[in-house]
């Protein structure tokens, strides 16, 4: 694909990141108390761990930091700031190596990130923190082993752990849930597989393990789990030492599986639900963004889907084609919507959806750029996106292409 | 297709409201279009059509309702009706809108408050009681879209859209109830030359954190006394299954 498609959305600035442009699933913005805004990037793998891009003038970003990793066998591929700490998660590529956790940063002075604080999740059965959700400054919501934490089956080895950071250099766990049959010992049975694939692939999609978990202040005491193939969960955490289920709904199977994001929308009693794409060339076609009904919030019912484009023109481009990250709508200096919903779809770019009517929603802009130079795939790999509260969409992709700055005319 | 210009030449304006459980407005306007071509003023289940010359729209108005067929139920009291009332009002809220929900619910509450303290006069008092009143309150219209530019068929319609609006016979009041989604630049354009446009219409924005205030109260603060005093100028109480006879007269000799 050599040309750009877009429609009702601008390219403001393309950023590769100084040739590091792969772009993990954490994107996030920090506006500092001398105005600056700066962008904070997770890498979707070594030997970069977080870049800082100045994006004060969006259509003029530059980089003002970029930290590495301790070792090659490790990424950073989440990442959030509230404030002026960022939060970083560490996972490894073989189980049992460090460093596996998350580490806190003072990013008070964004070209100089200060190290604060470090919790360790790493063990015998656990590669650390995948993705992680800190947006109130207080506690870190982690998608993670844990060195206690033995798996009935390898990959169901991320459980639900929360973080108590008010105290960063002494960062303790305060609770802990997993789908029930996932650990060694548990009375329940193992969850049956999917799509089974083989047991000596650490990162296989067959799996019973978190995601990302979301908990927004209008709902300090209720956490929305995407927990892959175990589907949508959401947990009473008003008690954090134990945390409750209120509700779980799971399209898989029939549907191939690979729950990622759960994103209410309190306002509207809706729920949304992405299923990640993990497979190149529409292998794991169809990946869904459903729209649930959440009046009554222990019977979600799925009422629609986000609408993709045609599998016959998409799905074998290169690449992966399907929903991934949405804009998550957190608190901070960020774009919030119950209406408007921004998704990235790996080669089918990033897409805006109005939800006025949630039965029918409504495709009303998109952004597809070629596939960058050096990308192991010919297309675009859209894999994480975060607008700011000016409505500047930011775009990562996978591979190479680095941050994409747009602007919506919606 | 025959159109209709939104503005005469006079400065007397046409303002097109489509209201209620709608998916596309545009279907509203175009559904009517022949009907509506003969009049200047209407009250339809989805569709208002006012201008200076219109009286306020009550829930005591026929056409927004039809409460002949309210359903199997003795309709012996006031309060029964203004059940079906506030039942009809309800259906015309989509499901996913909290805040016009629990609005709409304090709204209706309120004006049940509102009408204890009318004073009723001899002889009225041997014929009506206070909440015979509560008909006159005024019709809220939800998820409200307002036509705002030129009808013609060169490019699509495009509307500005509120939460809820009442027309009082002297202004549109159209509700923005506080929400923490960002607005974006469309909407907002339409609201803007709305107002500039439309002098009909006045803007009422309820912030957020009032609309979330955990006990359930009316924020009638934000309404002047000629809303809150629905009855002032009214004659007489009409309910709302009221002959067109009836209804015609009485408006005519409302006090607007």
């Amino acid at each position: 694909m050599s040309e750009t498609l877009s429609k009702n959305m601008r390219l403001l600035d393309h950023n590769t990141l100084g040739g590091f442009g792969g772009v993990g699933e954490g994107m996030a913005l920090q506006v500092t108390n001398k105005g600056k805004r700066v962008l904070w990037i997770a890498h979707e793998g070594p030997p970069k761990n977080f870049t800082g891009l100045d994006v004060t003038d969006p259509k003029n970003t530059r980089i003002i930091c970029q930290t590495e990793l301790k070792h090659q066998n490790m990424r950073s591929n989440s990442l959030e700031v509230t404030g002026d700490i960022l939060a970083v998660a560490y996972q490894v590529y073989e189980l049992g190596l460090e460093p596996a956790g998350v580490e806190l940063f003072d990013v008070s002075d964004p070209e100089n990130p200060k190290s604060i604080g470090f919790h360790s999740t790493a063990g015998p059965h656990s590669r650390g923190v995948h993705c992680l959700w800190f947006v109130d400054g207080e506690y870190v919501h982690i998608a993670s082993g844990a060195p206690d934490f033995t798996p009935r089956h390898p990959r169901d080895d991320q459980i639900y752990q929360i973080i108590d950071v008010r105290n960063p250099s002494k960062m303790e766990e305060v609770g802990r849930w997993w789908y029930p049959g996932t650990r060694e010992g548990d009375t329940e049975p193992l969850p049956e597989r999917i799509i089974p694939e083989p047991l000596d692939e650490l990162r296989g999609g067959d799996a019973f393990r978190l995601h990302n978990s979301n908990v927004y202040p209008e709902r300090p005491d209720r956490a929305y789990l995407g927990y892959i193939d175990g589907g949508a969960f959401i947990l009473d955490i008003s008690n954090k030492s134990k945390p409750e289920v209120v509700s779980h709904w799971s399209p898989h199977n029939p549907y191939p599986g690979f729950t990622h994001t759960v994103m209410p929308l309190f306002e509207r009693d809706l729920i949304l639900v992405s299923d990640e794409c993990i497979k190149d060339d529409a292998e794991d076609w169809p990946k869904l963004t459903w729209v649930l009904d959440a009046r009554n919030e222990k019977n979600l019912v799925p009422i629609s889907t986000l609408p993709l484009p045609p599998v016959e023109e998409f799905g074998h481009k290169g690449g992966r084609f399907g929903s991934h990250n949405l804009h998550e709508n957190r608190p901070g200096p960020s774009f919030h919507s119950e209406e408007i919903i921004i998704g990235a779809f790996f080669n089918a770019g990033i897409r805006v959806y109005n939800l006025r009517n949630p039965y029918q929603p409504e495709l009303i802009a998109y952004f597809v750029p070629p596939g960058p130079e050096n990308s192991r795939v010919p297309t675009i790999q859209m894999n994480e996106v975060y607008v700011d509260e000016n409505g500047i969409v930011y775009a990562g992709d996978r591979w190479a292409g680095g941050v994409y700055v747009m602007e919506m005319d919606i | 297709m025959g159109r209709w210009s939104l503005c005469h030449g006079d400065g007397y304006i046409n303002t097109f409201i489509i209201y209620g459980l709608i998916t596309n407005p545009e279907t509203v306007i175009k559904r009517l279009e022949t009907d509506l071509s003969k009049q200047t003023e209407c009250l339809t289940s989805n569709l208002a059509i006012v201008n200076f010359n219109t009286s306020g729209f009550r829930l005591n108005n026929p056409g927004w309702a039809d409460l002949k067929n309210a359903g199997p139920i003795n309709i012996d009291s006031t309060s029964t009706m203004f059940e079906i009332v506030r039942e009809k009002i309800k259906s015309k809220i989509s499901p996913f809108s909290k805040n016009t929900n629990s609005f709409i619910r304090d709204y209706l509450d309120y004006i049940e408050v509102q009408v204890t303290k009318i004073n009723i006069s001899k002889p009225q008092n041997e014929l009506f009681d206070q909440y015979d009143w509560i008909f006159s309150a005024w019709l809220p219209l939800t998820h409200t879209h307002i036509l705002i530019d030129e009808l013609n068929d060169k490019k699509p319609m495009e509307f500005a859209e509120f939460d809820l609006c009442y027309w009082t016979g002297q202004k549109i009041l159209c509700i923005n109830l506080g929400s923490s989604s960002s607005i974006i630049q469309s909407k907002q354009r339409k609201i803007d030359y709305l107002k500039k446009s439309n002098p009909l219409v006045e803007i009422i924005t309820i912030p957020k954190n009032i609309i979330l205030k955990k006990e359930k109260k009316f924020p009638s603060e934000f309404f002047d006394t000629d809303f809150k005093e629905f009855w002032n100028g009214l004659k007489i109480p009409l309910g709302p299954n009221q002959p067109p006879v009836l209804s015609q007269y009485f408006s005519d000799q409302s006090i607007k």
